[in-house]
């Protein structure tokens, strides 16, 4: 039994170190932990490792330290923060943690059955609710079976992912469900906001310790319950929120020796035990993938060799006239597995504004092989310019779930023919020429003959 | 006199001299009386429209003058961007240009600046030299050294060309009298010479002026009126074609003119009666061929067919839009609550109202009740000139009293006028004195015939009648003669005097730099235009967008060199909306309009501090009518009054004026002087709102020295995807969540039994 046990923990370890040892965050490798007590980290060994083999400087701190500090004059301290902590901490006060966030630093905040002001307070800044302290999410239809079917179906099987292949692996979204036992959470108006694991229908937020009946609206049900939800701020820092902190501890990521096998393994309910699945939990990969996501490991990306110019030049110009035949092109490369990796979309835009967008075109990856196409894709696209002259913004601005946004602008004065532009004789204009000349010969002729005649 | 006698002169020779030197004389004059402002202050542009002016000009000089030509101003009107060489009259622009260029090339290195400042006296001291030559035509050269000697002073024309008043009106004055000199010159002669010299100025005043449509229309008008009165003659015919074919031809060569000339109803007139010239030119050429009775008959069909012809022409190609219809600009002329009512742009502009009745005798002193005088003798003669100064004299008197700025025309016909009379009035009293003076001046004849029978009526006698005095004595020492000329000299220094005085104190002032006096008289100027836009040229970066009301659009461009979304050159109604909805609009509406426009800084100018009135407060209700004007359901002018019509800024004003973003911007930290008291606006003369003013949208980054500028810097979006409201309330340090569930009333989850919250 016990040699079973290490030997599936090893195994687990041996997958983690595969998948990411060499990975490392695009924006630094620093990181602090928030816990109540240092002695909690050994709860949540096996995350904290997988962070530890992936390349992070992991720092612990209780919450009661008065030294934990995110930022100090104006410089962050560390990358990342992990908010583990189920006691406010007053020194990371929401304030500090949004100063820390401004700074384009990455929060990966779990709660609890009894989340902490503070976290409270950043995440409604966000417009992310948390439930009330002693609430649960509760389904009884997808629920973890080895409590007992007589619990109170607090620790449920989650595996409605959000579909994005930013955030997810393959094998998370085709592997197990995820085990949670936490709060909800609810999504108010933001567009920065993100879902990451939601509710099923069957999902909704009650108080975890009464056993009272429904009397109102839940706070927040089925897929509307948010159960791991991200923020990516203007500048690209992320802030994921999780309602359950068990979900990364060793219990229910992987079978710890010293706990029941049975455990780490659970039965899918659905409908009242007609079937009963059998399988491992996917805490882990969800994890670590949720893990990569917040700390810039992975759905990176960024623009780089923004240039355009005329058809029939290579230079780029400050100008441009009307109705000037432009090629525009850019690089995007996406940050995976720690390098720097071309990046393929078939729907980049570029638009060119001047209050409203005259023109939007479809950057087209090329296949012309430039030198950094090791580590970019280059986007190229050709437009006329509107017979419409202005000051024109050339824009790109490429937002898509999951993925940092990537934004460029620049603006360009587009000019009007200059005098000389215009083409000096038109064969079409000829009856004019003719009238004009014959006119002023016929006049001269005339002024002779009346000067000569009498 | 003994030193010209020296010379060995003739008196013909002597009287030119004497001529040249006095009108060099006037013309130095006219530059010197110009120069109080540089004085004063320094060699500055002023106001508003020379600094664009100033700004293309160094474009000018610095690119030349093809890219001048092609400029395209991509930090004006953005993102819209103005074509700069087809919406500007480069008059002014290219003379600067050329008198820089020569003086450079003679190794005078003066800067341009220098150049700019002084076109405009240097400019007056030729209007007085076109003023002498166009009265000269009238009378003599008597009247056109008063005529010169009173354009280089009058107060109605140095107010548009003082050193630093860089604009348009400063050449465009004298071109519009030596146009006029070279019409009456070339109607006299019958020349094609002096005609053409007319159409080559014309041209030149078509290139600084929008003013020129006055000479379009004057002209024709003239010759209307000479062809009504039976005056027309080959003279006029070729004076009038030459003009108008030449000048026509070439006015259409100005990239801003174009195809006016014939496709719009102003221009109509001028192509109309040349068209009549050339009908009447051969009716005349027909008469001295056919016998009366056929050419009767013959010129009564044509006359009938021709007016129809021609009447039903002009309707057919204005109805079918290929003639545009007269402009709200010129119907504005004939109704002045046209453009109140219809373009409330046009009436915004406080130099197109209707003139104040005593600002013609503040403009042109004594001049206005003796040019009347002048009209008159213009009537008893009545030669063609005379009829073109009573045709000049009528419709400018009109128009000046229709529009303030309109003034400047109406000056030179003044001082012309009421040059004719005083120097008639002169000839008559001060006419051979050295002859024997009983026989050359009637009135004396006139007293000698009293010295028999006294005569209740001569001066001389009612004196001595009045004072006892015998008549002899009085005679000696009050000469009617010395009496009339002296008085005519006194009225003259006195308006000497005023002249100086009003060009002073009222024409002076650059507006850039103000002045004001302290207790004890001693001056402070009160320079904060500059500090605010020396700022924004040093602490701003180079592509930052500045929105401001178009006032100061030029003087942003011009002194700060920064990008701005509207300007004095009024010409997109919609963007000056734009601007006005998102001053007069709630903070979060106006930011979505600012974000939209890539608005980096929001300037405003605010007096309520040192009493400052022409602020923006006071011209918020003309954001408000333009903008409603174009979104008439979103921006509502009646919500800015209160119940009762009033127009306030204190605990009384309507919600809509304090959520306003012009009145937040203005009045935001302004308590704060008042340290805890009351503030007083000290243009309303009212305290203002008593609670605090917030702003969440923009934060303040500059305030001038005596509050006058006021610049915000418009916020990024918050970084989280906040409200800027919420962002802000954060930052200061307030626990949002908690002040949200004591808001929406929070049961605790022992009074439920479920345990639910409400959501935030």
């Amino acid at each position: 039994m016990m040699a079973r046990g290490a030997l599936f923990s090893a195994l687990i370890a041996l997958f983690l170190l595969n998948a990411c040892a060499v990975a490392k965050s695009a924006s630094g490798s620093r990181v602090l932990v928030l816990l109540d007590k240092l002695d909690d980290r050994a709860d949540y060994s096996a995350f904290f490792s997988s962070l530890s083999e992936r390349g992070f400087d992991v720092y612990f701190k209780e919450a009661s330290d008065v030294s934990a500090k995110l930022v100090d004059f104006g410089e962050r301290l560390y990358d990342h923060a992990i908010l583990f902590s189920q006691k406010s901490s007053g020194v990371l006060s929401a304030t500090k943690l949004v100063e820390f966030v401004k700074l384009e630093g990455n929060v990966l905040a779990a709660v609890g059955r009894n989340p902490p002001d503070n976290v409270r307070d950043f995440a409604y800044e966000f417009n992310v609710g948390v439930d009330e302290t002693d609430t649960a999410v509760i389904d009884h239809f997808n629920f973890n079976s080895t409590e007992g079917a007589q619990s109170s179906h607090t620790t449920i099987l989650a595996n409605a992912f959000a579909p994005s292949a930013a955030v997810y692996s393959q094998s998370t979204l085709s592997g197990g469900a995820v085990l949670y036992d936490g709060v909800a959470l609810k999504f108010g108006k933001n567009p920065l906001l993100l879902k990451l694991l939601v509710g099923s229908a069957t999902t909704y937020t009650w108080g975890a310790r009464e056993s009272s009946d429904v009397t109102e609206q839940p706070y927040v049900s089925g897929s509307e319950l948010i159960l791991a939800g991200a923020a990516q701020t203007r500048s690209n820092a992320r802030v994921t929120f999780v309602g359950s902190q068990k979900l990364f501890s060793d219990r229910h990521i992987c079978n710890d020796t010293s706990l029941n096998q049975t455990t780490s393994r659970f039965k899918l309910h659905v409908l009242e035990n007609i079937i009963v699945v059998d399988s491992k939990s996917g805490n882990a990969a969800f994890a670590a993938d949720i893990s990569k996501w917040t700390f810039q490991e992975r759905g990176v990306l960024k623009i780089s060799a923004v240039q355009h110019h005329k058809e029939d030049e290579s230079f780029q110009r400050d100008s441009y006239r009307v109705k000037d035949h432009i090629v525009y092109q850019l690089d995007i490369s996406e940050y995976r597995d720690g390098k720097w990796r071309p990046f393929v979309a078939p729907d980049v835009q570029v638009e060119a504004v001047m209050i409203d967008p005259y023109i939007r075109a479809t950057l087209q990856p090329s296949s012309s092989a430039k030198p950094s196409s090791a580590t970019a894709t280059t986007y190229v696209t050709k437009f006329q310019l509107p017979d419409q002259y202005g000051v024109f913004t050339f824009k790109v601005d490429y937002r898509r779930p999951g993925y940092s946004w990537i934004f460029t602008k620049e603006t360009l004065p587009v000019q009007q023919f200059r005098h000389n532009d215009y083409e000096r004789f038109l064969v079409v204009a000829s009856p004019y020429y003719a009238a004009a000349l014959s006119t002023a010969t016929a006049s001269f002729l005339f002024m002779i003959a009346v000067m000569y005649s009498s | 006199m003994a030193g010209l006698r020296l010379l060995n002169l003739t008196r013909e020779s002597q009287l030119s001299w004497l001529r040249v030197v006095i009108l060099s004389g006037i013309g130095i004059l006219a530059f010197l009386s110009r120069l109080f402002s540089v004085i004063r202050f320094e060699s500055i542009i002023h106001e508003f429209d020379p600094w664009f002016n100033y700004r293309a000009t160094q474009k000018l000089t610095e690119s030349g003058f093809y890219d001048f030509w092609n400029w395209f101003d991509s930090s004006s009107w953005y993102p819209l961007g103005r074509v700069v060489g087809g919406t500007v009259y480069p008059g002014i622009m290219v003379t600067a240009g050329i008198i820089h260029r020569i003086l450079n090339a003679l190794h005078f290195p003066v800067h341009i600046r220098e150049v700019c400042v002084f076109l405009a006296p240097a400019f007056s001291a030729l209007t007085a030299v076109a003023a002498y030559l166009l009265a000269g035509e009238m009378k003599d050269s008597s009247a056109g050294l008063l005529a010169a000697a009173f354009i280089g002073i009058a107060p109605g024309y140095i107010s548009r060309s003082v050193a630093g008043s860089y604009d348009n009106e400063a050449i465009a004055i004298f071109l519009l009298v030596f146009v006029f000199y070279l019409w009456i010159r070339a109607l006299k002669l019958g020349s094609a010479f002096w005609g053409s010299l007319c159409g080559l100025f014309y041209f030149y005043m078509v290139s600084a002026w929008g003013g020129y449509a006055f000479i379009t229309n004057l002209i024709p008008l003239h010759v209307l009126a000479l062809m009504a009165m039976g005056r027309f003659s080959s003279r006029c015919y070729v004076a009038y074609s030459s003009w108008y074919a030449l000048g026509t031809l070439a006015s259409m060569q100005i990239p801003f003119v174009g195809f006016q000339p014939v496709r719009t109803s102003e221009h109509m007139a001028a192509l109309g009666i040349f068209g009549l010239c050339q009908i009447m030119a051969f009716t005349q050429f027909l008469r001295s061929l056919l016998p009366a009775r056929t050419f009767q008959v013959l010129l009564q069909a044509a006359a009938l067919l021709a007016f129809g012809g021609g009447l039903a022409a002009l309707i057919l190609l204005t109805t079918s839009g290929f003639i545009a219809p007269w402009t709200g600009r010129f119907y504005s002329l004939w109704d002045t609550g046209y453009a109140k009512k219809y373009i409330p742009i046009i009436a915004s502009v406080s130099e197109h109202q209707p003139t104040a009745w005593p600002s013609f005798m503040f403009d042109l002193g004594f001049l206005i009740p003796i040019f009347p005088a002048g009209i008159f003798m213009c009537f008893q003669e009545l030669r063609d000139e005379h009829v073109f100064v009573i045709l000049y004299a009528v419709t400018a008197s009109y128009f000046a009293g229709v529009m303030v700025r309109l003034m400047l025309t109406l000056t030179p016909i003044v001082c012309v006028a009421s040059a004719l009379a005083v120097s008639k009035l002169l000839d008559v009293y001060l006419k051979d004195s050295n002859a024997n003076e009983a026989e050359g001046d009637p009135s004396s004849t006139n007293g000698d015939n009293a010295a028999t029978q006294p005569a209740e009526d001569d001066p001389v006698g009612l004196i001595s009648k009045m004072l006892g005095i015998p008549r002899h004595y009085v005679r000696s020492v009050v000469n009617t003669r010395w009496l009339v000329v002296g008085s005519i000299a006194w009225i003259m220094v006195m308006f000497a005097w005023h002249c100086t005085w009003v060009t002073s104190n009222a024409y002076s002032s650059p507006s850039v730099v103000l002045a004001s006096r302290g207790p004890d008289g001693s001056q402070h100027l009160i320079d904060d235009f500059r500090e605010a836009y020396y700022w924004l040229w040093q602490n701003t970066p180079e592509d930052a967008k500045v929105m401001s009301w178009w006032d100061y659009g030029y003087q942003i461009a011009g002194m700060a060199n920064r990008t701005t979304l509207v300007d004095n050159n009024t010409w997109n109604n919609t963007h000056i909306a734009t601007v006005g909805k998102a001053m007069s609009s709630p903070e979060d509406k106006s930011y979505d309009i600012m974000v939209k426009h890539d608005v980096d800084y929001v300037l405003i100018i605010f007096g309520g501090l040192i009493g400052y009135s022409g602020d923006d407060i006071n011209k918020f209700l003309w954001m408000i009518r333009i903008a409603e004007g174009i979104w008439p359901n979103e921006v509502i002018e009646r919500n800015f009054f209160t119940e009762r019509g009033e127009y306030r800024v204190d605990d009384e004003a309507t919600p809509t004026m304090k959520n306003s973003l012009m009145y937040k911007m203005s009045y935001y930290r302004f308590q704060d002087l008042y340290g805890g008291q009351q503030a007083i606006d000290r243009v309303r003369g009212t305290p203002i709102q008593s609670s605090k003013v917030k702003l969440t949208v923009v934060e303040e980054a500059f305030t001038s020295e005596n509050f006058i500028v006021r610049i915000y810097k418009v916020k990024k979006p918050d970084e989280l995807g906040r409200s800027l409201e919420s962002a802000q309330t954060f930052d200061e340090g307030k626990r949002r969540r908690k002040t949200a569930q004591n808001k929406s009333g929070k049961r605790s989850r022992k009074s439920r039994a479920g345990s639910k919250k409400q959501s935030e």
